[in-house]
């Protein structure tokens, strides 16, 4: 696929949240390209930054962070491309977006409804603002999304709270809600976390038959390397809120090449496979609270030569197919901008 | 770690026909409309030294099971056969608080939520210690071996007067871990223990408790919903489904050779993380059974695709099929289930 024919490019997104403590970069030079109708995968453990990307693409980041630099091109249609962090992200464009263009599935589906309003309101609200004025047609529109999603009698659904439903249900009803406007990209963050593997492979099943019948990209945000490995085209690997590694799924867990990405998969247990011992990475995932200009992972890093990965830091260079950022396979380094000279 | 010992003077603990049942919503006389039998008649028995992996939904009932087992809540009917290390036996069912009190120091429990489970008020110091206080043990030198304890879990002893919200989540387990062992146990119950944590802190803490084992010969119960971490820690396996255990048997028999259609679906919904693999995915339709209105018959058969006629009237009980090998299932030397992995 060539480079212009993406639906959404981020490039060097930085997003930072200005505590008392410090500056929080949660989110540091971060490029992500998402084609029509793939779907990639952002991985990584908590704190490393995969949630605060997919907001800062929504544009929802809340006080104290702010996007401070880069560009999140959207491709609206073949000639018309927006700048997301442009514009007014409480103006009428931005909300046009939201809901409308790119969808968003949270994570906890036990907290992400209304205690206090019917399912169908919920799902309707979404249509009425972007689509369907009329009330009767926005409601037969959101029963047919509730149909879509696996209810088998949405109509019951509809006058439903969120308490008569389990978990599953509701993660159903977050997804009817996301998708009832045809977005044509959708963000999955943590989507089955909360769920039984049962379930999970229920909801992953509907992602998948939504993807081929829409061709919606959808982006999965995840801890869970079986999900990743069983869903998407492409993996980004995040750490210390940097992109440390990038590739085909298949590429990436046959020849992981980041040594953070080579100990992920060894330290996973396996159902597949009769493990002797689990490789455990040691130390605590780390916080990007002002960082030292080194590579995030040198403190954990196995493979860490001393004056060099402690005093510079990679960039991400391209390795065949792959793109790491690591000094065991390019000397290049990353060369520091403002933020990185005066907050560093 | 070895899955070999099967004398009956091995066991650990015994338990018989455990039932729990909590009566939900009261109507004017007080009387319960609806009961939920959250554990419905589980029998099972642990090995000394092993790990007995409890696997299933949530709601299917097995942190009930797990804290009936050692009294943390009381079970509604069953028996259960404690045997300490120096072979002496207790029926832990019959005792009272007070009798009870001195064999807790026999078992613990390792909870899931580091964040919750410790409290904020305390040191890490006064946390560990409060364990030894209450079970009236030796209390010279305490602090000592809190100290010594806390290097064992893999911590150091200035952490001694520091508060658990200093901590990270995997240092909070550690913490959690030292409290549970401090009193030495023989028996620890560790309810979705791990679960909470980040994969390569979910590592240090596996390792970290299979260390223990071998150090201290303990026996675990491990409660999961974590089928991968469920295989790597245990020897032995029990699958509940809706509060009664649907098919049992040693680790390497459940994951290679399972029998009953729930161990399949369920093992077969796991994801693999390997791209090159291809899987065999059983979607079960529907949720588990709701543990107020079970159904008839076998409680599986709605969501089964091989479920005939007796399966809608006969409750399949739970039967040898081969040597560590126990299934529930009427029909389980006839259906043909796929190979998994």
């Amino acid at each position: 696929m060539s480079e212009n024919n993406y639906k959404l490019k981020i490039d060097h997104l930085k997003t930072f949240f200005f505590l008392d403590e410090g500056i929080l970069k949660a989110v540091n030079d971060v490029d992500i390209i998402l084609y029509h109708g793939e779907s990639i995968g952002i991985i990584g453990e908590s704190g490393c930054g995969k949630t605060i990307t997919v907001q800062s693409i929504l544009n929802i980041i809340q006080d104290p962070g702010l996007i401070v630099d880069g560009k999140i091109s959207y491709r609206l249609n073949d000639e018309h491309q927006i700048d997301l962090t442009a514009i007014d992200k409480d103006g009428l464009e931005m909300r046009n977006i939201r809901g409308n263009e790119i969808s968003i599935i949270f994570q906890e589906p036990m907290t992400s409804l209304s205690p206090v309003h019917t399912v169908g309101f919920q799902v309707i609200e979404n249509i009425k603002i972007h689509q369907e004025k009329n009330k009767k047609l926005a409601k037969q529109k959101a029963l047919e999304m509730l149909e879509l999603v696996g209810f088998s009698s949405p109509n019951h659904i509809y006058d439903s709270y969120a308490y008569n439903l389990s978990g599953g249900m509701r993660q159903r009803v977050m997804i009817a809600m996301a998708l009832s406007c045809n977005p044509s990209i959708l963000i999955a963050d943590e989507p089955t976390t909360a769920l039984d593997v049962t379930v999970q492979a229920q909801i992953l099943d509907l992602l998948e038959n939504i993807k081929k019948k829409f061709n919606t990209s959808i982006i999965y945000i995840t801890h869970d390397l079986g999900v990743i490995a069983e869903t998407v085209d492409r993996i980004y690997v995040m750490y210390m809120g940097k992109v440390v590694e990038h590739g085909s799924v298949k590429d990436i867990f046959s020849n992981p090449l980041h040594p953070y990405t080579q100990n992920l998969l060894k330290s996973i247990p396996r159902i597949d496979l009769d493990i002797e011992k689990l490789e455990a990475i040691e130390g605590n995932v780390p916080i990007p609270l002002d960082p030292h200009w080194q590579c995030g992972f040198y403190n954990r890093c196995p493979d860490a030569i001393a004056g060099q990965c402690d005093t510079k830091m990679p960039s991400l260079s391209k390795i065949k197919n792959q793109e790491v950022r690591c000094f065991l396979y390019s000397d290049e380094i990353e060369p520091k901008d403002e933020w990185d000279t005066i907050y560093g | 770690m070895n899955g070999t010992q099967s004398m009956d003077d091995s066991k650990i603990l015994q338990a018989t026909n455990i039932k729990k049942h909590f009566s939900a919503k009261k109507n004017f006389f007080g009387k319960s409309k609806n009961i939920v039998k959250a554990v419905d008649g589980v029998s099972l028995s642990i090995n000394k030294g092993q790990t007995f992996g409890i696997v299933g939904e949530s709601g299917c009932g097995k942190t009930t099971l797990g804290r009936c087992l050692i009294r943390a809540i009381d079970p509604t009917s069953g028996e259960i056969k404690l045997t300490k290390n120096n072979g002496e036996e207790v029926n832990l069912e019959s005792l009272n608080d007070s009798e009870l009190r001195a064999y807790r120091k026999y078992f613990q429990m390792i909870f899931q939520d580091p964040y919750s489970s410790l409290n904020p008020r305390l040191t890490v110091g006064e946390i560990i210690k409060e364990a030894l206080l209450y079970f009236d043990l030796d209390l010279k030198n305490i602090d000592d071996k809190v100290i010594e304890m806390l290097k064992i879990v893999g911590l150091e002893d200035h952490h001694f007067h520091r508060y658990a919200h200093a901590f990270s989540g995997g240092q909070r387990q550690r913490i959690g871990i030292a409290r549970a062992l401090i009193a030495q146990p023989d028996f620890i119950v560790c309810d979705e223990s791990v679960s909470a944590l980040d994969v390569s802190i979910q590592a240090q803490i596996i390792n970290l408790l299979i260390e223990l084992q071998k150090k201290f010969h303990l026996t675990y119960l491990f409660i999961s919903h974590d089928l991968s971490v469920v295989k790597y820690i245990s020897d032995y396996i029990a699958v509940m489904y809706v509060g009664k255990i649907v098919e049992q048997g040693d680790k390497k028999i459940i994951f290679e050779n399972p029998k009953h259609p729930y161990t399949h679906a369920l093992l077969s919904s796991v994801p693999i993380p390997d791209p090159f693999k291809k899987k065999v995915r059983t979607i079960l339709p529907g949720e588990p059974a709701n543990p107020t209105s079970i159904p008839l018959g076998c409680s599986f058969h709605p969501r089964c695709k091989f479920a005939k006629d007796k399966c809608k009237n006969e409750i399949p009980d739970l039967m040898k099929i081969d040597e560590n090998h126990d299934v529930a299932c009427h029909y389980a030397d006839q259906i043909k289930l796929d190979k998994l992995f």
